[in-house]
């Protein structure tokens, strides 16, 4: 007997992109799942995301369809923030290759993430990030990501000090 | 002194005016800069993470970077993350908005840091920990225990004697504590009713090391994890039972010498109880005894992984080991379903008896575990005297022995405790005996085939199909003639289906390989001879033999003869004279039997003889 067939949802992006996608896919976005629940009648209208590219949502959906069917994790925001400090940066290899990308795509990607809330995309890219960050002085950090150094001298001078314990810890 | 002249008044005046006024618009425009350079930042590519996304970042930065190993099992804080406040201005702001950032607080920080990250972490949960700190440090820490979650404190007796009256008001936030007292056997060290003020309404986690505490405490409430180490004040069995009939959602429990030794069994008025959300047990001490009470009280899930290793010097080991087998199948009562137990290892006195006993029950219904590998050595079996005694039948009678694939001994096992006392073991297919009475073995396997082959039984055989079997040199056991006939009527019963036909099922069906070490060579061993070449021909043959550091072992009839009655025989050459022993062949040492328990549990464990590999 052939399975039932997967509902198909039609969303647009900002630039009109328009993708259809298997639902069980869209629902890692806990954002998209919420608006679905609450629609009772089918409607064929793309559901509108303004805050998210084409390509980036081709990034999106392309996550989305590897990790299907694996459990959503906790929405208690508190208890999640607790779990983040515990878990570790690892990252698994396929996300890996999926984050390969440039800063630009990086940070629209894990901005997507936080607008369709989903946690373990956000995980993937905020985990990215620190680990580019982890073990660089402020001022490798500052030429990583094209920062300028925007305090006074006293407030340099007041902020090193304050670090002084920090040093070689 | 002269007055100064007017006109340079003047001049000094308009000086100072004109610096005060550069000197405003420098800071003007160091300020506009510092503007610029601030707007310039937000337009770079990160600055579009929103401040809790970009806080999210740092806690990844953190963990990253704070988990140090210290002493194997604890952890400090390292801060080298906080080199993210010193970017800009922008992620300074972030980071010192997010309390949770700054709530954990170490002994390993300089003083003003914790001072400091207390203010910081405003009123968010703390996680503390205190080893060694100062009077002042364990102040500000027990002025803060209104909103602390995890505090792990690891002191040395004075110090826990300073601290611990500062501990004196509620603690509703705190989840997990751990109170290490190192080697203390001050009876004084105890956490009293008034710690906490009794308010711990959040703990799940407790471990107490060096540590006393009350069995009424209120800290017993509601506890998913309990682990006691070495209190100074022991319990005694039955306490420790009203203790944890108050842990109904337990999951792991640790008890490392909690018991007073020597001290009575539980009382009779206290009943099992179950503990069905456990998942692991450890108990660990001297008071052997008790600890087997405290397991016999207990009920847990299947899957739950039981670690038992108890050292005493009390009592008779036999019993002991008795008692430990009588507590494992008591576990299997209708009230409970039966642990599984992964690696036991028992202790008596300096010597081991190790029970590994890995894999799942064969069906969910199953309440059998059994033994697959059987190792039993040292000391502790020479106490046990694994002589013919009804102690020693008693307790293998109570192991789960129908599974045996392989027996490894070094001990004293009479002959007839080989031949009656384990039963058929039809799945064993690999011994391993060391030392002077391993001969026992060899002995039994004779005996076997001498008293359990029916002597009238070949002569029918022979008159049914003719003799088959091949005459040997006149080397039978019991005489040429009758040897002959024996042989040829074994060869006939080999899976015979034949009306009226005897089948002989000797010793250890299924025994392939059969490892001697050690051991004083029968110096007679035609009646051996005959009986492995019985085995060969009823399909029942040993594949392979080594023989290793044998006295009385040779060249000649008695190799040639277990050459021809096993496919592979290793002999290391020595036959007990020093001199030879240096030209050993040194392949018999090459050989490296280990078994992986994983592939043996998946049925291909291997036992790896260099080039050939046999199934076990």
């Amino acid at each position: 007997m052939a399975a039932p067939a997967t509902q198909q949802i039609k969303i647009r992006c900002n630039d009109e992109k328009e993708f259809t996608v298997d639902r069980d896919v869209l629902e890692r976005s806990v954002l998209i799942k919420n608006m679905l629940e609450d629609v009772t009648e089918q409607q064929d209208a793309p559901i509108p995301l303004p805050n998210v590219s084409g390509p980036v949502m081709a990034k999106v959906l392309e996550y989305c369809t590897h990790h299907r069917g694996e459990p959503l994790p906790s929405a208690d925001t508190e208890q999640s923030q607790d779990e983040t400090r515990k878990r570790t940066t690892d990252i698994s290899e396929w996300d890996q290759k999926f984050i390969t990308v440039d800063q630009e795509m990086l940070f629209e990607i894990i901005l997507a993430a936080n607008y369709l809330d989903i946690k373990s995309l956000l995980d993937v890219g905020c985990k990215t990030v620190a680990n580019m960050i982890k073990g660089k002085t402020p001022e490798e950090i500052r030429k990583l990501f094209n920062i300028v150094n925007d305090f006074t001298p006293e407030e340099e001078a007041q902020i090193k000090k304050e670090n002084e314990w920090a040093e070689d810890r | 002194m002269a007055p100064i002249h007017p006109i340079l008044t003047q001049h000094f005046d308009i000086s100072e005016v004109a610096f005060a006024k550069i000197d405003k618009e420098l800071a003007a425009l160091r300020e506009s800069i510092r503007a610029l350079h601030a707007f310039r930042n937000t337009f770079t590519p990160i600055h579009r993470l929103p401040p809790e996304v970009l806080t999210r970042v740092f806690f990844f930065v953190q963990s990253a970077q704070t988990i140090v190993p210290y002493y194997g099992n604890r952890a400090a804080i390292s801060l080298s993350w906080v080199a993210v406040t010193r970017v800009s201005r922008h992620w300074r702001e972030v980071a010192i908005r997010s309390p949770s950032l700054w709530s954990h607080i170490s002994s390993n920080y300089p003083k003003c840091v914790v001072q400091e990250w207390l203010q910081r972490s405003k009123a968010a949960p703390l996680s503390v920990d205190l080893r060694h700190s100062s009077p002042e440090e364990a102040q500000l820490v027990a002025a803060s225990l209104s909103r602390i979650r995890e505090l792990k404190l690891e002191l040395n007796f004075s110090c826990w004697n300073r601290l611990s009256p500062n501990l004196s008001s509620p603690a509703p936030f705190l989840e997990s504590l751990t109170i290490i007292i190192p080697d203390n056997l001050q009876p004084t060290s105890t956490i009293s009713e008034s710690t906490f003020a009794g308010v711990t309404p959040r703990l799940r986690n407790l471990e107490l090391t060096g540590c006393s505490v009350d069995i009424n405490s209120s800290l017993f409430a509601d506890l998913t994890a309990l682990k006691l180490r070495n209190p100074p004040q022991k319990f005694s069995a039955t306490d420790l039972l009203t203790v944890l009939r108050k842990l109904p959602r337990l999951t792991s429990l640790v008890l490392c010498d909690v018991l007073h030794i020597g001290a009575g069994p539980v009382s009779s008025n206290v009943e099992s109880f179950a503990l069905s959300s456990l998942e692991s047990v450890s108990i660990r001490g001297w008071s052997f005894l008790q600890d087997l009470d405290i397991l016999a009280h207990l009920s847990f899930p299947a899957k739950t992984i039981v670690d038992f290793h108890s050292d005493t010097q009390l009592g008779d080991p036999a019993s002991a080991l008795l008692d430990f087998l009588t507590v494992h199948k008591s576990s299997r009562q209708p009230w409970t379903t039966p642990p599984d137990l992964h690696n036991v290892t028992l202790t008596c006195g300096h010597s081991q008896l190790r029970l590994y006993m890995n894999g799942e029950p064969a069906d969910s219904s199953s309440s059998r575990m059994e033994l697959l590998q059987f190792e039993i050595s040292g000391p502790w079996a020479g106490t046990l005297e694994m002589s013919d005694k009804p102690e020693t039948a008693a307790i293998f009678a109570a192991m789960p022995l129908s599974s045996l694939g392989s027996f490894t001994t070094n001990c004293n096992i009479g002959i007839n405790t080989w031949a009656n006392v384990f039963g058929p073991l039809p799945k064993l297919k690999r011994i391993s005996a060391a030392g002077n009475r391993a001969v026992n073995l060899l002995t039994a396997i004779t005996n076997d085939f001498k008293t359990r082959c029916p002597a009238d039984y070949g002569k029918k055989v022979q008159n049914k199909t003719g003799a088959k079997g091949k005459k040997k040199k006149g080397k039978g056991g019991r005489g040429g003639g009758k040897q002959n006939v024996r042989t040829t009527a074994v060869a006939s019963t080999s899976g015979s289906s034949n009306p009226g036909m005897v089948v002989w099922d000797p010793i250890f069906p299924n025994l392939q390989t059969l490892d001697l070490h050690e051991m004083m060579f029968p110096e007679r061993t035609e009646d051996l001879i005959a009986a492995l070449r019985a085995r060969k021909m009823v399909q029942k043959g040993i594949t392979s033999m080594v023989i290793a550091e044998c006295r009385n072992m040779s060249e000649g009839d008695t190799l040639e003869g277990l050459r021809e009655v096993v496919n592979r025989v290793i002999w290391d050459g020595w036959d007990g004279t020093d001199d030879e022993y240096d030209e050993c062949e040194d392949d018999v040492y090459g050989y490296d039997v280990d078994i992986d328990m994983d592939d043996y549990l998946d049925g291909i464990s291997l036992y790896d003889w260099g080039d050939t590999y046999m199934p076990f």
